[in-house]
């Protein structure tokens, strides 16, 4: 029902990566179709190569992908992702982005924290702010930009505006053109 | 729900990656090379080679164990029933010994994130969790537990036709393995998790001295005994006799001694009740309600493991 990609990875290192994928498919119950889906999704984040190395000595970021991947191969509706492109390569993130907005587009739900606004802004239809563990605002990015200064164009600037941190960055950048001019 | 075979099948990789990062831990996570890790990893497909020697260790013991223990019940002199209640309490002592320091080790890795975390995040229950862990866990003593209960059962019946004496050797074994594994398990829990962490490279050299001085005193104990059995066993019994009444009757309520002279008691029934047959009576009974606790112990920390 669930898929959830944790901030701070933790997969089991002595298992190799199709290990681990087939361990995972087998807790879930599930069988033969899924690997087809694996296939296309290894190949998609570039991983092959990788594909029969124990986890513990790949990077940070191909664990990254290898734990997206295990979230993906049971198709759940719903994704609950912890900042889930940290780590990724430009690529690897691009191709992520892409998956969670066909995921969107064949009905899915993802509930998602970042602290990347244009990934929030390019694919959230609802955004929360959360600032020092307090919801300041939540929306549509419209409802967002009605609560601060209408000129507010991007969600950064909506969230500098809503968390009163514009003045203070302002403020920041006299003084480091002062000191360093 | 899922079966329990399911839920002991699925155990078997969490098993796999305890051994994998007990065995980093005792060589140091840092120095070691992607290559090493690599090779580990293919060496871990045979941790099956190391349960058959803890297999054959434990046969070694209930051969040697049946083989004194007949050469003991043909001797007579009125001194037979301490000498099998000191040799049956030798040997469960020995045996709860070896699976403390067998399993030591790993059981600190098992409340780790690394190893809760990957399962805790799929598509589980928080009871077939529990029971995963809890598999895993036993997992770590299957061979030795299982095969030395068997053996100590088939051999000792076997070797001293006497079945009422290898059956309560077998459960006196499952008693003190039910409290050792929840020692372990406390332990673990309680002080070993901090051992689990890579930067704290003092606490794991302590670990590493605790895990070669117990596998040092295995091998010890293994040529002790047999030794010290045949030639200090008479002596040993003398200096018991000759203890104060009092004293005799405080070491008799001293596990494992309070059940071994409680079976040694049973075996040589025609030599009438004693004193410290009521006391060794009271307090096994006692200590079996011990190993009942230990297990709910063991159980309820498994259930909590999600909190």
């Amino acid at each position: 029902m669930v898929g959830y990609v944790p901030e701070e990875v933790y997969l089991y290192d002595s298992l190799t990566v199709r290990e681990f994928f087939e361990f995972v498919a087998s807790v879930r119950g599930q069988t033969g179709n899924v690997l087809g889906l694996v296939e296309t999704l290894v190949k998609s984040f570039e991983i092959e190569d990788y594909y029969d190395y124990p986890i513990a000595t790949l990077s940070q970021g191909t664990k990254q992908k290898v734990a997206i991947i295990a979230t993906l191969m049971h198709r759940p509706p719903i994704l609950v992702l912890d900042e889930p492109i940290k780590g990724l390569d430009a690529r690897s993130a691009r191709i992520f982005k892409e998956i969670m907005q066909l995921h969107i587009q064949n009905g899915g739900a993802i509930i998602f924290s970042t602290h990347i606004m244009d990934l929030a802004e390019n694919i959230c239809t609802r955004i929360g702010i959360i600032h020092k563990g307090r919801i300041l605002a939540e929306g549509t990015m419209q409802d967002l930009k009605k609560m601060v200064d209408e000129s507010a164009g991007t969600l950064e600037e909506v969230f500098l505006e809503l968390t009163r941190e514009k003045e203070e960055i302002a403020h920041i950048v006299e003084e480091l053109k002062r000191g360093l001019l | 729900m899922r079966g329990l075979r399911e839920l002991w099948k699925i155990s078997e990789k969490v098993y796999r990656e305890i051994v994998f990062r007990s065995t980093l831990y005792q060589r140091g996570i840092t120095s070691i090379q992607a290559k090493d890790i690599e090779k580990l990893s293919k060496q871990l497909k045979y941790t099956g080679m190391y349960k058959i020697l803890m297999l054959i260790m434990s046969a070694f013991y209930a051969l040697f164990g049946s083989l004194t223990l007949q050469d003991l019940l043909t001797k007579s002199g009125g001194t037979e029933l301490v000498q099998v209640a000191f040799f049956i309490a030798a040997y469960i002592l020995m045996n709860g010994f070896i699976l403390f320091f067998l399993g030591i080790v790993q059981s600190s890795m098992i409340f780790t994130p690394e190893i809760y975390y990957p399962i805790s995040i799929l598509d589980l229950s928080w009871e077939e969790l529990s029971r995963i862990m809890l598999f895993a866990y036993l997992r770590i003593f299957d061979v030795y537990l299982i095969g030395s209960i068997a053996l100590t059962l088939a051999l000792f019946g076997f070797i001293t036709k006497n079945v009422i004496l290898s059956i309560l050797t077998a459960l006196g074994l499952s008693i003190t393995y039910m409290i050792t594994l929840w020692i372990i398990l406390y332990l673990a829990k309680t002080y070993l998790y901090k051992f689990a962490s890579p930067e704290l490279s003092a606490s794991r050299l302590i670990i590493k001295i605790i895990a070669v001085l117990g596998y040092a005193l295995i091998f010890a104990v293994a040529y002790l005994i047999p030794t010290s059995l045949i030639n200090y066993l008479p002596g040993i019994i003398d200096t018991f006799l000759a203890l104060d009444p009092v004293i005799k009757h405080i070491l008799i309520v001293v596990p494992p001694l309070n059940y071994a002279y409680f079976t040694a008691q049973i075996i040589y029934l025609d030599q009438g009740f004693s004193s410290e047959f009521i006391v060794a009576t009271v307090s096994t009974a006692l200590y079996m309600g011990l190993s009942m606790i230990a297990l709910r112990k063991t159980l309820s920390i498994f259930k909590k493991i999600n909190h």
